[in-house]
């Protein structure tokens, strides 16, 4: 009956107020973006329109549909999300695995722990990691933009930590069945982590599509960029205090219109991931399989 | 022994392969490149004071030079930064299209590319500093637009050669001139006395200022042309009370500003009102006694400022100047908010057609910049015709290619002749097409079948703009010349006139004009040396204090004494000795 108190409708009240804000501050941006992809551009450049076209026309969508470059960039993300995901998630989940073992089983662990934990803390920063990248002959491949951020330490721990907490009982069970190390990652372990797994390679996804500035860095030809990237070179304001203008030239800075249209199906992919991954980490996490 | 060997070698490989392109240019080449050649052949007879002194035909200089072109194609690296007026025709790319081919099979130049990013949000010069910090070779040829401490960067790396020497013996006549226009124009480059850089001429006087007001207003309203700051004043305050775009409400502004990051911009600017009292913020300008001082400590900006908050007091500038900046301080008055906007002569074109999209009826008129309440005026001196440096590296097989591909343009490009090669354009079914009934066209929505392989037929592909000089050549007086002439009636004869003649709206040309009538107006910026130490440490502080300040004069948020103590402020914090190096640097500059 705790439910029912003066107190506890209160903060329901609050509760889905607070809820609601949050909720429009992410949606109402996107609406904007949408609503302006589908206007004319005059009102769009003059900051005319708010959350419903003004001028509706599909334009900007068949222009960008056109655009080679932009359908290059979009493939391109594509494969590097791919690559980049399958890469990371093999990588931790075997370092993970390993780690989870104790000093008896693995020696010297705690070096090896430690030898990742370092990069965490300190990194080389841009320069060092360019020279790398160019001595190891990866510029202008994809390698370039999988490689060097393939070992994300922080997941890696994550994942070594929910290991860690699967009850070793299971292991035991295998281990007496006749399993390998193989056997138990793949058949015991990986299947009970299902909800880490599929956060992570969520925050995978995420973060090589998003990637933009190892694009820029790795690749020297533009026409190779992945789409953030590509994005976000045409996502800005123009300079004109570099430039002295022709006419042809104004002619063509008009395009906030062909640019929403341009984030907003960037996004896409994305938006349409989430809800097939989301309903893993909703779940319960591990679901008791022994009895103490 | 050997080097006459050689020589006699590449002298009879010349003449044969001269001998084989007499034989080819009737059959092979389109009669309008023979006609151009023949035009460059007799013009570069006499300028090339650097030739080998042979007639151009035969001769070959030490370089592989005949005179019109390398007898064996030379390759030119370089980076490059792809602006966003860069289209391509479908399969054509920064490495291979219609213009790196014509100038390989015509001037024997091959330019190839380290890397290509696109030009936005500062990719190149990030690229650029990322190569200089990780010790990466250099191009032979970089090319620079923008800011003048990534040129200071690359000079300071070593790489690049004194490019003064070569200028001198390989500079066409006409980049000569437009060099020796601006008398400070190598200051910037300059290095004990070595001219370390290549300045990339542009159109002088483009950038300059005039006041754009929206004429249907001023005609429903009565109101004449302001002549002082008192006759704009009562303008903007007839915009703001007396309903100028008839809703029946309170929601017009005066002028469009924004400064968000600069009292100086390059459109919505609010500096003129500084020069109606005698200074101009954020740059150094000439005391009476013929030193420098920086404009936005100097006594007569607290005037100004004074002014400028009476002027937000009475609602002419809208609230939220302070954090627009030049693009959207603009859209106050594209979206028919502002009746008043201060912005270069080529502003009809963009963004006033968002205007007239969004406000129908509406029409708008170049004004002079209104005079001070002592009769004083100055407005910024825009840009400068000097629009990017290029640098040469000191490894460079053939230093002196960039120059020659750099006098091809000015010879045919700038200002093309009549029957020329570049008469319409640089290549037909690229930037320019032929109807059937003779007349030209630059138009791909509408004749498809003439502009074949355009992916975006929005965009006209403009293939000048891959060349490595950016435009080809610019000519600095042309444009200024040009649009004064037809302002005042006369005929377009050569191409260039006619086409500027075709493409410029006329409330450009007259804006043109009042640029020219009021050009002695501009104050220049006298200080155009590298950054000095303590610029390097302290600007950015120095900047913000000058800023915040402003604003919260501007605002009300302080009483306008606080001037004052931002003065000393800014003296203490490193203002008095930056204004020492400027002088130092000025009195060394102008002793050479």
């Amino acid at each position: 009956m705790y439910h029912k108190t003066t107190g506890y409708r209160v903060f329901s009240v609050f509760n889905y107020l607070f809820l609601i804000i949050a909720g429009l501050l992410c949606i109402l941006p996107i609406i904007h973006i949408l609503a302006v992809s589908f206007s004319a551009s005059a009102p769009a450049n003059a900051h005319l329109v708010g959350l419903w076209p003004v001028g509706f026309n599909f334009d900007s969508y068949t222009k960008t549909m056109n655009n080679p470059n932009f359908s290059r960039a979009f493939v391109i993300s594509l494969i590097r999300t791919v690559l980049g995901t399958a890469i990371t998630m093999s990588v931790i989940t075997l370092a993970g695995y390993v780690l989870s073992k104790d000093s008896s089983v693995l020696k010297s662990r705690n070096i090896y722990a430690w030898y990742f934990v370092f990069t965490m803390l300190f990194t080389g920063g841009i320069i060092p990691s360019y020279i790398i990248v160019r001595n190891l002959h990866l510029m202008n491949t994809i390698w370039a933009l999988v490689l060097p951020g393939a070992v994300q330490v922080f997941n890696m721990i994550l994942l070594m930590n929910f290991f860690k907490a699967t009850p070793k009982e299971l292991e035991e069970a295998a281990l007496i069945d006749g399993a390998g190390h193989f056997t138990i990652l793949f058949r015991v372990y990986l299947p009970l982590a299902m909800p880490a797994v599929a956060t992570m390679s969520l925050f995978s996804i995420v973060g090589n599509w998003n990637a933009w500035f190892d694009g820029l860095l790795y690749i020297n030809n533009y026409r190779n960029y992945p789409l953030a990237t590509f994005l976000q070179t045409i996502i800005v304001q123009q300079d004109f205090s570099k430039l002295n203008p022709d006419v042809n030239e104004l002619k063509n800075i008009s395009q906030r219109t062909v640019k929403a249209a341009q984030i907003f199906i960037g996004i896409l992919p994305v938006l349409l991931v989430y809800p097939y991954l989301q309903k893993y980490f909703v779940k319960g996490i591990v679901l008791g399989a022994v009895k103490e | 022994m050997q080097f006459t060997w050689k020589r006699m070698l590449g002298l009879s490989l010349t003449a044969v392969l001269s001998f084989s392109l007499v034989a080819c240019s009737g059959g092979n080449n389109a009669s309008p490149n023979a006609s151009g050649g023949n035009n460059t052949q007799s013009e570069s007879a006499g300028n090339n004071s650097g030739g080998s002194g042979n007639t151009s035909a035969s001769g070959v200089d030490e370089t592989g030079w005949d005179g019109k072109k390398y007898v064996e194609p030379i390759t030119l690296t370089t980076v490059k930064g792809v602006g966003t007026n860069y289209f391509f025709k479908t399969g054509e790319t920064m490495e291979n299209n219609v213009l790196q081919k014509y100038m390989k099979d015509n001037l024997g130049i091959d330019v190839k590319y380290d890397w290509v990013v696109t030009d936005t949000n500062d990719a190149y010069k990030t690229k650029l500093r990322l190569m200089l910090s990780s010790g990466e070779k250099m191009p032979d040829v970089i090319t620079y637009r923008g800011d003048i401490e990534t040129v200071n960067m690359l000079i300071d790396s070593g790489q690049f050669m004194d490019v003064g020497e070569l200028f001198d013996k390989y500079a066409d006549d006409a980049y000569k001139q437009g060099v020796a226009l601006n008398p400070d124009t190598w200051l910037a480059v300059t290095r004990d006395g070595k001219r370390m850089a290549l300045p990339v001429l542009d159109y002088a006087y483009n950038g300059d200022l005039v006041l754009w007001l929206r004429q249907d207003w001023m005609d429903k309203l009565g109101l004449q042309a302001p002549k002082t700051l008192a006759d704009f004043e009562n303008i903007m305050d007839a915009f703001v009370n007396q309903d100028p775009d008839g809703n029946g409400k309170k929601d017009t502004i005066g002028l469009a500003a924004g400064f968000k990051n600069t009292y100086l911009n390059w459109m919505t600017d609010i500096s003129w009102v500084f020069g109606d009292y005698g200074t101009l913020p954020g740059q150094w300008n000439k005391a009476a006694d013929g030193s420098l001082t920086y404009g936005s400590v100097d006594p007569a900006a607290k005037q100004a400022l004074t002014t400028l908050k009476t002027w937000m007091d009475k609602g002419y500038l809208s609230k939220d100047s302070g954090v627009l900046d030049e693009t959207t301080g603009s859209e106050l008055f594209t979206k028919g908010k502002a009746g008043a906007i201060v912005g270069p002569n080529w502003m009809p074109d963009w963004p006033f057609s968002d205007l007239l999209n969004n406000v129908p009826g509406s029409k708008y008129k170049a004004y002079p910049i209104p005079v001070g309440p002592d009769g004083k005026i100055g407005a910024q001196s825009g840009n400068p015709s000097v629009n990017g440096w290029m640098l040469i590296n000191k490894n460079a097989k053939h230093p002196e290619a960039l120059l020659r591909y750099y006098n091809f343009f000015f010879e045919n490009w700038a200002n093309p002749e009549k029957g020329g090669i570049f008469e319409n354009g640089f290549a037909e079914g690229y930037d320019w097409a032929k109807l059937p009934d003779g007349s030209i066209t630059k138009d791909p929505q509408k004749y498809p079948d003439l502009f074949p392989g355009y992916a975006d037929r929005t965009k006209l592909v403009e293939p000048i703009y891959y060349s490595l000089t950016f435009e080809g050549a610019r000519i600095p007086a042309l444009y200024a010349d040009t649009m004064l002439k037809l302002a005042n009636g006369g005929t377009p004869e050569t191409p260039y006139e006619v086409q500027t003649a075709a493409i410029r709206k006329p409330e450009n040309i007259e804006g043109m004009k009042i640029v020219m009538d009021q050009k002695d107006i501009r104050m220049k910026n006298y200080f155009q040396g590298p950054l000095t130490e303590t610029m390097k440490s302290k600007n950015e502080l120095l900047n913000k204090l000058v800023n915040e300040t402003y604003s919260k004069i501007i605002y009300g948020q302080t009483p306008i004494d606080q001037f004052d103590k931002m003065v000393s402020d800014w003296k203490k914090s490193g203002g008095d000795q930056i204004t020492k190096e400027v002088n130092e640097w000025y009195q060394s500059a102008n002793n050479k």
